[in-house]
């Protein structure tokens, strides 16, 4: 479970100082399925004398930290007015039948999590949404397989 | 320096950037080396003007704006206005108003001219990127007479008689908020930059950060001379991703010249801003949730008192501010306060920044003085309703503002006027919906927003959110009776009453003002088995 690499954010994080947020941010980054392992949290708990009490109610907090496994690519549909009043409902759906998926959802083979994405205020290009770091504008169901095939790997 | 014959603006905040603006920057350059105008043609990165269409290039002089929608168009453009000096009519800025609407007018004369711009001056002029460009339009002047030429009370007592009041959505007098930290004893103390921008149609604050950054840093080390504060949080969403790098940019250039650091200026202050990133809550953008937040716990509200001013961000006395209320500063200090109120109307001094969007024709990001109706802002500078339709409703401040019906259409948009017709202005996010849209298909949208973002500390918002989503289901379903219409006013009101922050009670705000100004919507809905807007399915 990259151990070694989660035991060394966590030493840089005592010698910066830096935010908790940003330390969690990087461990998960770092361990596959982008989430937040049990035992990840026991270790930061440890080392950094945190209770694990807190350390989770940080984590299950925050809507992009996750304790359960993802996918290797998350798709993230932006759900805020702006985008719903345009084709918002036709993507979900759409994702959902080409993948077998629903909100919150991982696909059975690991490669796609489907989640909400709160306003990312870019409201003229709506329908908004995010494949891992990359946005996507102006989305349209008939684009959707061009956008995810990008991601499913040979 | 190099003497350029012409100046292109490109709009390069995010929203362009997925427009394709660094696309279509490389083309630019390649054409422009093609013609041989390398030495006569200067390309600068700026902000965006808040207009909406495609990547905007504007030329100077002029003042030209173009739109680009196809980088195939740029090698024409280049040739013709760069070369031989044609502008080309068919690529400049147009509103796709009934009448077109064509901006053949500089930019200063066509879109600016209903406009006042203090707080977006600088946004999408000058390279947010360079510093030097930001102290070329007198950036932080305003920092250095403050701490040459001004005490701590000095500064306080001109922000106050500015009456410069919170952008956020609460309105609290600036000025009186940094006194009341001022005077707290404790020590050390903080200045908060709000960053946490997260309101539904609403991207002021983002536009800000990407257009001028520095504005924002300027800002602070003002508000932490006033207050005695060494320290500064920007605390920024983390899907922001070019705000927090150019924040990033801007604080490492001002510490290379001395402008944050230690001894700035050669005085003895002492200020020192990080940038620290958000993950993913919207009740984050409450203050004292942000504060929580930034200390590495939830971000759940605290019980206020005590408020921020004496017990903020680790127990200490935090000013925290707003990314739009902290870029008036700099211009009140150099002009004056009396200047400043000069402009907006008595009760709300200064001008606000508007994101105007839904189904109106020229969407986009504007900034007038305070005053101006809903009529004026959606149907002169917004020009009008897409496709000639009659409008339905407002929501004002996003989606925890209120709903305004084409009857208030007159009130002027300020602080005590809103408040008159019990609605608040919230974030500033204007979203015009017209007839055809469904409002319980849109309220159940915003409850859905709520319910996912509710923290779950307290009950009323916790419980009531998934019981007055279902009633709605219920309702959209056909499986409701008339008298349930009751159960959910009252489970609003005691929502509203009990709920422990601003989310809970802005949610049960919503499903009260759908209830009485769209009544008659829910009971056809009941009744008929029918969704006019055809939105709500077969019911």
């Amino acid at each position: 479970m990259k151990n070694e690499e989660v035991g060394q954010l966590i030493k840089e994080y005592k010698e910066t100082g830096e935010p908790l947020l940003t330390l969690l941010h990087k461990i998960q980054n770092l361990i596959p399925h982008n989430h937040l392992p049990a035992e990840v949290l026991k270790k930061v708990s440890r080392e950094l004398k945190i209770p694990v009490s807190s350390l989770y109610s940080t984590a299950s907090f925050y809507s992009m930290f996750s304790l359960k496994p993802r996918g290797k690519h998350i798709i993230r549909v932006c759900s805020s007015p702006p985008c719903k009043l345009e084709e918002y409902d036709s993507l979900i759906e759409a994702i959902g039948e080409k993948l077998n998926l629903s909100i919150g959802e991982t696909t059975c083979d690991g490669q796609f999590t489907l989640e909400e994405q709160s306003c990312l205020g870019l409201c003229s290009l709506a329908s908004v949404m995010m494949v891992d770091n990359d946005i996507y504008k102006n989305v349209t169901v008939t684009q959707l397989p061009e956008i995810l095939d990008t991601y499913v790997e040979e | 320096m190099k003497i350029y014959r012409l100046h292109v603006l490109l709009s390069t905040d995010s929203r362009s950037i997925l427009r394709g603006a660094l696309e279509v920057e490389t083309k630019l350059k390649e054409e422009i080396i093609k013609k041989g105008l390398e030495n006569e043609v200067q390309i600068l990165r700026t902000g965006g003007w808040g207009i909406e269409e495609g990547v905007q290039l504007t030329v100077y002089p002029g003042g030209l704006i173009y739109v680009i929608n196809n980088v195939e168009d740029i090698p024409y453009l280049v040739e013709e206005h760069f070369l031989k000096g044609r502008p080309v009519k068919k690529l400049m800025y147009e509103i796709d108003a009934p009448a077109k609407v064509e901006m053949t007018a500089p930019i200063e004369e066509e879109i600016m001219k209903k406009q006042t711009r203090i707080i977006l001056r600088n946004v999408g002029l000058i390279n947010p990127e360079d510093i030097k460009e930001y102290i070329a339009h007198d950036g932080y002047q305003a920092l250095a007479q403050v701490l040459s030429t001004m005490t701590p009370e000095q500064v306080i007592s001109e922000i106050k008689a500015s009456e410069l009041s919170g952008r956020g959505g609460a309105g609290f007098p600036t000025g009186f908020k940094w006194e009341l930290t001022a005077k707290a004893p404790a020590k050390p103390k903080y200045i908060i930059c709000n960053a946490d921008e997260g309101e539904p149609g609403t991207f002021k604050d983002r536009v800000i950060m990407e257009g001028d950054p520095h504005s924002i840093i300027e800002s602070m080390a003002i508000a932490a001379y006033a207050v005695g504060a060494n320290k500064g949080f920007i605390y920024v969403r983390g899907e922001y991703d070019l705000s927090i790098d150019r924040l990033n940019i801007a604080i490492k250039q001002s510490k290379e010249i001395g402008l944050l650091g230690n001894n700035i200026l050669g005085t003895n202050f002492d200020f020192d801003v990080e940038v620290r990133i958000g993950a993913g809550s919207y009740v984050c953008g409450e203050e004292t949730a942000l504060m929580e937040s930034l200390e590495g716990k939830r971000g759940e509200p605290r019980s206020k008192p005590p408020y921020p001013s004496t017990e903020g961000l680790w127990a200490k006395p935090t000013v925290i501010n707003n990314v739009e209320t902290l870029a008036n500063i700099p211009l009140i200090i150099l002009k004056g306060a009396e200047w400043y109120k000069g402009l907006g109307v008595e009760g709300s001094r200064g001008t606000k920044v508007f994101t105007l969007f839904g189904d109106v024709n020229a969407k986009g990001v504007i900034e007038v003085p305070f005053g101006f109706t809903l009529k004026e802002l959606i149907y002169e500078i917004g020009y009008g309703i897409k496709g000639g339709k009659n409008l339905k409703l407002v929501q004002l401040g996003g989606s925890s503002g209120s709903f305004i019906t084409p009857e208030h259409l007159d009130v002027p948009i300020d602080w005590n006027s809103v408040r008159k017709i019990g609605a608040g202005q919230g974030s500033g996010a204007i979203l015009v919906l017209d007839e055809t849209r469904c409002v319980i298909d849109f309220l159940k949208n915003l409850l859905a927003f709520f319910n996912h973002e509710s923290c779950g500390k307290c009950v009323p918002c916790r419980v009531g959110l998934p019981k007055a989503l279902d009633l709605l289901n219920r309702v959209t379903s056909g499986n409701v009776e008339i008298d349930e219409l009751g159960f959910m006013e009252e489970l609003a009101n005691v929502m509203k009453n009990t709920s422990f922050c601003g989310l809970g009670q802005a949610a049960a705000n919503q499903i009260l003002e759908s209830l009485k100004y769209f009544k008659s919507e829910f009971i056809n809905h009941i009744e008929t088995g029918y969704c006019p807007a055809n939105k709500c399915g077969r019911l």
